[in-house]
């Protein structure tokens, strides 16, 4: 039930499997635990594939991904693994190109980190308070509180934390 | 069942409320809350929430928006908020058609609604608008973005003080593609963009419990070209203060003194087949709403009901006893 409505990323403990709709696929991976899931889907894996690996998310890494994206056709599929932030800015990247949510699965080997968007200077600050706790915004200098996921921004709402309380 | 206009009244500014009753003044049926009736004038037909308590017998009420005194301050206040955060408009690519469509309706329902101050003329393949009070003219080619001096939504919201919200649908479910949103009540429409309908409302209490999300979805996904729902929506602001949007909140979160009133129209496009959701926010101080006895009191158990959790939501703990004090019968 809370899954179905809430804009917060839930991840199962195991990832979920290829869709064998597709006529071609793309394959992320990021950082060493996403190593062996990227392994067994590409195993499963029979049409043409684009495949990277990489440590982190770099700008390098990005940038291959959006030509990438640029060459999809319709039955393309997108497998992403890695850590939360990181697998969200790919996932971001691929809707804002016109990927729909369904052609997309992703797994998060970790949800440490996450990237808070600032409401009120549109900075995004990294943190890894977790909903309902206080960042620090990068932008602003506010203390933010961290509040629900956009998958569009890759980022969770952050809104100023003390307004009400303050004296 | 056939009925007739028995009292015209104006509820307030830019709100007239209608009572319509049986030729033979004969008592009606019932109703819940939430009921409407669906009104037929000349070609145009709508459909309007009865707008009472559901307990009087013989007539029921309905009430009808007009462009209000506030039309040309609302929208240069909106033009400022639109300077100062281009974010308040965004239009996801695949939502472009839709825009387009939601500014042809916009255009033509001010234009039919009050021909003495718009007008909506074809020329050729152009369309020429005219809007009287703010002293536009422009001729524009439908769907040629060169032709408007911003986009399709920029240019609806600089006509009409509703805020505009696009939801595709698709996937099983509305997606909030498109928006312009100046006056948003405590959101922010950047970040639920490209976000299904259900996740927008993520953060509401107690309105998935009782599966009200789920049902609105169902309810918006079946709607068809041609008819049009309202619904309404409270929260209180501070001092004739529009834009209480989560980017402003800083400056407005410890004082909310009036009452605001979205009154919230809702329909399919005809051509892009996207949900256009219009939310046209009033404003009326708290000794305003209390001048009308009734709706003093109603106003008044409104305040008593509301669960603790949605009180919380709506930003409102800080101030639930003083309001219901105030309100309180004498």
């Amino acid at each position: 039930m809370a899954i179905d409505r809430t804009s917060v990323p839930r991840w199962g403990t195991t990832a979920p499997g290829v869709d064998t709709g597709g006529r071609s696929y793309a394959v992320v991976s990021l950082g060493e635990a996403a190593r062996a899931v990227a392994e067994r889907w590409i195993g499963e894996i029979t049409a043409p594939l684009w495949h990277a690996h990489a440590d982190a998310l770099d700008d390098g890494l990005l940038a291959a991904f959006r030509r990438e994206l640029g060459r999809a056709n319709v039955g393309w599929r997108l497998m992403l693994t890695g850590p939360e932030d990181e697998v969200q800015i790919l996932r971001s990247a691929a809707v804002e190109a016109g990927a729909l949510q369904c052609e997309i699965r992703a797994h998060a080997t970790s949800a440490e980190r996450q990237r808070v968007y600032c409401a009120h200077c549109r900075t995004v600050s990294p943190t890894g308070a977790g909903i309902g706790g206080v960042v620090r915004c990068r932008g602003s200098g506010l203390d933010l509180v961290v509040h629900h996921h956009s998958r569009r921004l890759a980022a969770y709402l952050g809104y100023r934390a003390d307004v009400e309380e303050a004296p | 069942m056939k009925l007739v206009v028995r009292d015209v009244l104006e509820a307030c500014a830019g709100v007239r409320s209608f009572r319509l009753a049986r030729p033979d003044a004969a008592p009606l049926p019932g109703y819940t809350p939430g009921s409407h009736v669906v009104v037929d004038a000349g070609d145009r037909r709508n459909a309007y929430s009865l707008t009472g308590d559901g307990t009087v017998g013989d007539h029921y009420e309905i009430s009808v928006l007009e462009v209000d005194d506030h039309y040309t301050a609302d929208l240069r206040l909106r033009r400022k908020i639109l300077d100062a955060d281009p974010t308040r408009c965004v239009v996801l690519p695949e939502a472009r058609p839709a825009a387009w469509d939601a500014l042809l309706y916009v255009l033509t329902e001010l234009a039919a609604t009050y021909p003495d101050r718009f007008a909506l003329d074809c020329d050729g393949d152009a369309r020429i608008w005219r809007n009287r009070p703010l002293g536009v003219e422009q001729r524009f080619v439908f769907g040629d973005d060169s032709t408007l001096p911003c986009d399709p939504l920029t240019f609806a919201g600089r006509q009409a003080q509703e805020d505009l919200v696009l939801l595709d649908q698709r996937e099983g479910a509305l997606w909030a593609d498109a928006g312009l949103v100046t006056f948003a009540a405590d959101w922010s429409l950047n970040f639920v963009i490209g976000m299904p309908f259900l996740e927008i409302h993520g953060p509401v209490p107690r309105i998935h419990e009782e599966g009200v999300i789920t049902r609105a979805e169902q309810f918006l996904m079946r709607l068809e070209p041609g008819v049009e729902y309202r619904r309404t929506n409270w929260s209180m602001t501070v001092d004739r203060r529009l834009d209480v949007s989560t980017e402003t909140y800083p400056e407005w979160g410890r004082d909310r003194w009036l009452a605001t009133v979205e009154v919230q129209h809702l329909l399919r496009l005809p051509g892009s087949h996207a949900i256009l959701f219009l939310i046209r926010t009033h404003l009326a101080p708290l000794s305003e709403i209390a001048s009308v006895p009734e709706w003093r009191e109603r106003f008044g158990r409104v305040w008593q009901d509301l669960p603790d959790d949605m009180v919380d939501y709506k930003g409102l703990s800080r101030y639930r006893a003083a309001v219901a004090r105030w309100l309180a019968p004498a």
